[in-house]
């Protein structure tokens, strides 16, 4: 199994660290990534956008079009909302930012699992928590695959790399998920095939 | 005390790690970590079982390795992919490998990468002016001059810019491009 992880980003957007020099650590820890700049790489380009409603999601997709796969920096429940209802938007990333809750709620799952937009974990949540903040950010991680399990949508895995040091290898993510209680199965799909999935739909 | 028979004694593995950050840290800081994170993780009731001990650590290769039981390598290597921070530093501790032996361990895993040179230079990367601070084969660490991107390290409590020798360019605006690769 190997990782793919589609939310990093480098120097030209939210990162301090080159797309050459994340490409060169990715390939030490034998992983594959994709950097969110909004610019085309020779690795998978994608772009995270950060939008208000559905009206600014609608151009801001046309406008990153051409990228390999769109993510919308989630968190507030209208954005969440917005990101799900359209067929176009690949991942919805960090949908419990600034929350106490998980973000998703029923309405957010069926339309999730409708327009296969994949929610994601970011694991950036763990690793820059502790103590409270991250039993809060597990207790989220945990519901939000209480409700894939029953509405069906795709988990995705993600580190939010904004630098080298935040990339994961494999068997380390592999670990982590098996210690929150994710299946084998789960683990495969929400690792490699759901990211190779989002890349082959463009 | 008399010895248990080797059947009835506890498997061990030992778990090569490195610290990888812009900071050089003792092993006190290492081991305060690595088992607070376990602690905080899995709690004292589960973390007794793993039989943890941080044997060594190198303060010059930021390099170490620590002996659990067999049963528990995952779980410790989650512990040790979930540590973000040492103090107020942003660091990734990096699973090396795991054997069965010290000697093995110190054979396959320890000691084979090149460690960062310091070096003082300055480059141009992205038509911005850096200063180089340190170097490892093809990568580079280097402080920023523009203080947008400091502002950015302090926030994301990093300590370098990381680079590659190609992404630098001698001249202003000869820097890598904005594709960088």
């Amino acid at each position: 199994m190997r990782f793919v992880d589609l939310h990093t980003h480098s120097i030209f957007s939210s990162g301090v660290d080159s797309p050459a020099r994340l490409l060169y650590h990715a390939k030490e820890l034998r992983i594959e990534i994709g950097i969110c700049d909004g610019i085309r790489y020779e690795c998978p380009s994608g772009v995270e956008v950060e939008i208000k409603g559905k009206k600014d999601l609608d151009k801001k997709v046309k406008k990153f079009d051409e990228m390999d796969y769109i993510i919308v920096h989630g968190g507030k429940e209208s954005v969440n909302r917005a990101a799900v209802s359209d067929s176009r938007v690949g991942i919805l990333a960090h949908p419990d930012r600034g929350r106490r809750d998980s973000g998703i709620d029923s309405f957010i799952s069926r339309k999730a699992a409708e327009n296969d937009v994949a929610i994601e974990v970011n694991l950036s949540s763990l690793t820059s928590t502790k103590w409270n903040a991250r039993v809060y950010a597990l207790k989220n991680i945990k519901r939000n695959l209480m409700l894939s399990r029953k509405y069906g949508f795709d988990i995705i895995v993600s580190t939010g790399a904004k630098s080298n040091l935040d990339l994961r290898s494999s068997d380390v993510v592999r670990e982590i998920l098996t210690a929150i209680g994710f299946t084998e199965e789960e683990i495969k799909m929400s690792m490699e095939e759901v990211p190779r999935k989002k890349l082959r739909k463009t | 005390m008399k010895k248990l028979k080797p059947s009835l004694r506890e498997k061990k593995r030992y778990i090569a790690f490195r610290v990888e950050s812009g900071e050089t840290y003792g092993k006190d800081a290492v081991v305060r970590e690595i088992l607070s994170q376990t602690l905080g993780f899995f709690g004292e009731c589960t973390a007794s079982d793993f039989n943890l001990w941080i044997v060594d650590f190198n303060k010059d290769t930021q390099e170490g390795f620590l002996v659990c039981n067999h049963k528990s390598v995952g779980k410790i290597k989650a512990c040790l992919g979930l540590i973000g921070y040492i103090g107020d530093e942003k660091v990734h501790l990096k699973t090396l490998g795991v054997s069965g032996t010290i000697k093995s361990l110190r054979r396959k895993f320890l000691n084979k990468r090149p460690i960062f040179k310091s070096e003082k230079k300055e480059g141009f990367f992205i038509g911005k002016k850096v200063e180089i601070v340190r170097s490892m084969g093809e990568c580079v660490d280097a402080l920023p001059r523009d203080k947008e991107l400091q502002g950015r390290l302090k926030r994301l409590k990093v300590k370098y810019l990381g680079l590659m020798k190609n992404d630098l360019g001698g001249k202003e605006n000869a820097a890598g491009t904005q594709h960088g690769i």
